[in-house]
C-alpha cells in the first residue's frame, strides 16, 4: 500500500475501494487523431486490433483497452491514427475548451500528451504554445505532435513562472504544473513514498507562481485551467487559494456522462478555502478507475 | 544544448510551392492555409499553420512541422511532411501493396518493378501514406527513421489485405 495516500483516508468517501483501486493496473485510453483521418476509419480499425476496446461515454472517439494491450506497437500508432492518454488527463485537457484560430498556452508541457489534445480540438489551426522549462524534455512533445501531424505549433524552452506575457493575452492557458504525483500510483513503477514536508513546499511554491503567471498572460474573460496529477489539498485547493490575489473565479464543470467528479474541498488541516472551491474537481482513482487528479477551471475577472 | 534560434518566413515560397507541384503533383492549394519558415541557426524549413505566430521573448525550439532539412532541389521533404501531405500527390508515387508495406515496416528490402528514373518518391500502403523513399539503380530504398522502426509490429497493418 501506498503510504502517501493514507494521508486521505479520512477525506475520501470509501478507503477500502480508494486504496484497493491506486494498487490495480491502470486501463490504457486511446483516442482518434481526426487530423490524420476520419475517426470512424480508425474505430473500425482500433477494433479490429482490439475487439474488448469500449468507447468512452463522454468522448465516443476514444477508447478504453484492457492494460495488458500495447497500442505503442501498433502500425496505426506509428503514423498517428491513435495517441494514448490517460482518461484522467484527457478530460483536464477537454476542459481548456480549445478552439480553432485560437491563442492557446500549455505552460508545463512535456512530455506533449494534453499539448496533443489541445492540437486536436484546435483542429490545428491557431498557436498554441507549448512550453517546458527542461529542454530535455521538449524532444518528447516534439515526437508527439511529429507523429500526430499538428502544424500550429509553437515549441519552447522557457520558465513558465516568468514566461513572456503577448499583447491581447492569450485565450486560455493550461497550467498542468509539476506535483508530487500522488495520482500515478496505478502506472508501472510509480508507488511514492510521502512526499517530504520540504519538497510539498517547494513545489507548492513552484504551482502557485505559475498559476500567478498564467493569471496575468491570459487576457482579461480569458480560462486558466489548472490540473495536477496529485491528491494533495496542499498542491490543489491551497494553491489556488494563495493566487487568490489574482481576480479570477472558480467555474462550475459539468460531469461529462459516465464520470463522477467530487468537488474540491471545502478545508483542509484547519485552513478553509474560498467557496468557490466546490466547483473544482477531484478524480479520486476508483470513482472512475482512473487516475488520480484535480483539475479547476478559472476565469480571469477585469 | 542548442543556441537559441529564431525563424522568420521564407523568402521563396512560390517557388517551393512550384517545386512540390512539378516533383509531387501536390496542389498549391494544398498549403493556402499554411506558411513556410526557415530556422537560422540550421537552415531548415518548417510548416506552420498560417495563423500560427511565434511567441517573442522566449527560446523557440521547433515551430510547426519540420518539412525539409534541406531545401529543394538539394533536400527531400520530410516523413512527417509526406504522411501528412502525401495522400494528395499524383506523382513520384509508390504505391505498395499490405505485403511490402509490412516489409517495409520490418526493414527488409521491397523488390518493384518499373521503379522509373533515379529520384524521391512518396511511399503508400493500402489507404495509409507510409513515407519517403528514393530510387537508386532501378531499386527502392527506404527513407522512413530507423527510430520509427523500432517498436512497431508489422502484421498489426492492413489486417483485410
Amino acid at each position: 500500500m501506498s503510504v502517501a495516500l493514507e494521508r486521505y483516508l479520512d477525506v475520501v468517501d470509501d478507503p477500502v475501494a480508494f486504496l484497493a483501486c491506486a494498487a490495480r493496473p491502470l486501463p490504457r485510453v486511446i483516442w482518434a487523431n481526426p487530423l490524420r483521418q476520419d475517426p470512424a476509419r480508425t474505430a473500425e480499425e482500433v477494433l479490429r486490433l482490439c475487439p474488448e476496446a469500449t468507447p468512452l461515454a463522454w468522448r465516443p472517439d476514444a477508447w478504453r483497452l484492457p492494460a495488458d494491450v500495447k497500442p505503442g506497437r501498433w502500425v496505426a500508432w506509428m503514423y498517428g491514427l491513435v495517441h494514448a492518454q490517460e482518461e484522467a488527463s484527457l478530460l483536464a485537457a477537454s476542459l481548456v475548451g480549445a478552439k480553432p484560430g485560437e491563442r492557446v498556452l500549455d505552460l508545463c508541457a512535456a512530455p506533449g500528451g494534453k499539448t496533443a489534445c489541445l492540437a486536436v480540438d484546435m483542429a490545428d489551426r491557431g498557436t498554441l504554445v507549448a512550453n517546458d522549462r527542461s529542454y530535455g524534455r521538449l524532444s518528447a512533445i516534439r515526437r508527439v505532435l511529429d507523429r500526430l501531424g499538428v502544424t500550429c505549433t509553437a515549441v519552447t524552452c522557457g520558465n513558465g513562472t516568468v514566461f513572456p506575457e503577448i499583447p491581447g493575452g492569450y485565450d486560455r492557458v493550461l497550467v498542468d504544473a509539476p506535483c508530487t504525483c500522488e495520482g500515478t500510483s496505478r502506472k508501472p513503477g510509480r508507488q511514492h513514498d510521502l512526499a517530504s514536508p520540504r519538497y510539498r513546499h517547494t513545489i507548492v511554491q513552484i504551482q502557485t507562481a505559475l498559476l500567478r503567471r498564467a493569471l496575468r498572460l491570459v487576457r482579461p474573460g480569458g480560462r486558466v485551467v489548472y490540473s495536477t496529477c496529485t491528491y494533495a489539498p496542499e498542491e490543489n485547493e491551497g494553491v489556488l487559494e494563495a493566487a487568490s490575489t489574482e481576480a479570477f473565479h472558480i467555474e462550475p464543470v459539468a460531469a461529462p456522462p459516465g464520470l463522477r467528479l467530487a468537488p474540491g474541498l471545502p478545508a483542509w488541516e484547519g485552513r478553509t478555502f474560498r467557496p468557490d472551491m466546490a466547483n473544482a474537481v477531484r478524480l479520486w482513482a476508483h470513482h472512475n478507475d482512473t487516475g488520480g487528479f484535480f483539475v479547476a477551471v478559472l476565469k480571469r475577472e477585469g | 544544448m542548442r543556441a537559441a534560434a529564431f525563424f522568420t518566413p521564407w523568402a521563396d515560397p512560390e517557388g517551393l510551392l512550384v517545386w512540390l507541384e512539378a516533383t509531387f503533383g501536390l496542389p498549391r492549394a494544398l498549403f493556402e492555409g499554411h506558411r513556410f519558415w526557415l530556422r537560422s541557426d540550421s537552415g531548415t524549413l518548417w510548416l506552420a499553420d498560417a495563423a500560427t505566430f511565434p511567441p517573442p521573448g522566449v527560446r523557440l525550439d521547433a515551430f510547426g512541422m519540420l518539412a525539409f532539412r534541406d531545401p529543394p532541389p538539394r533536400g527531400r521533404p520530410t516523413n512527417v511532411f509526406a504522411l501528412r501531405f502525401g495522400a494528395h500527390a499524383t506523382r513520384s508515387v509508390l504505391d505498395l501493396d499490405a505485403a511490402d508495406a509490412r516489409r517495409l515496416l520490418a526493414g527488409e528490402p521491397v523488390a518493384v518493378t518499373d521503379a522509373g528514373e533515379a529520384g524521391w518518391r512518396i511511399l503508400r500502403g493500402p489507404g495509409q501514406v507510409l513515407g519517403m523513399g528514393r530510387v537508386a539503380e532501378g531499386a527502392l530504398r527506404s527513407e522512413l527513421p530507423r527510430s520509427w522502426l523500432l517498436d512497431v509490429d508489422p502484421a498489426t497493418g492492413w489486417g483485410d489485405a
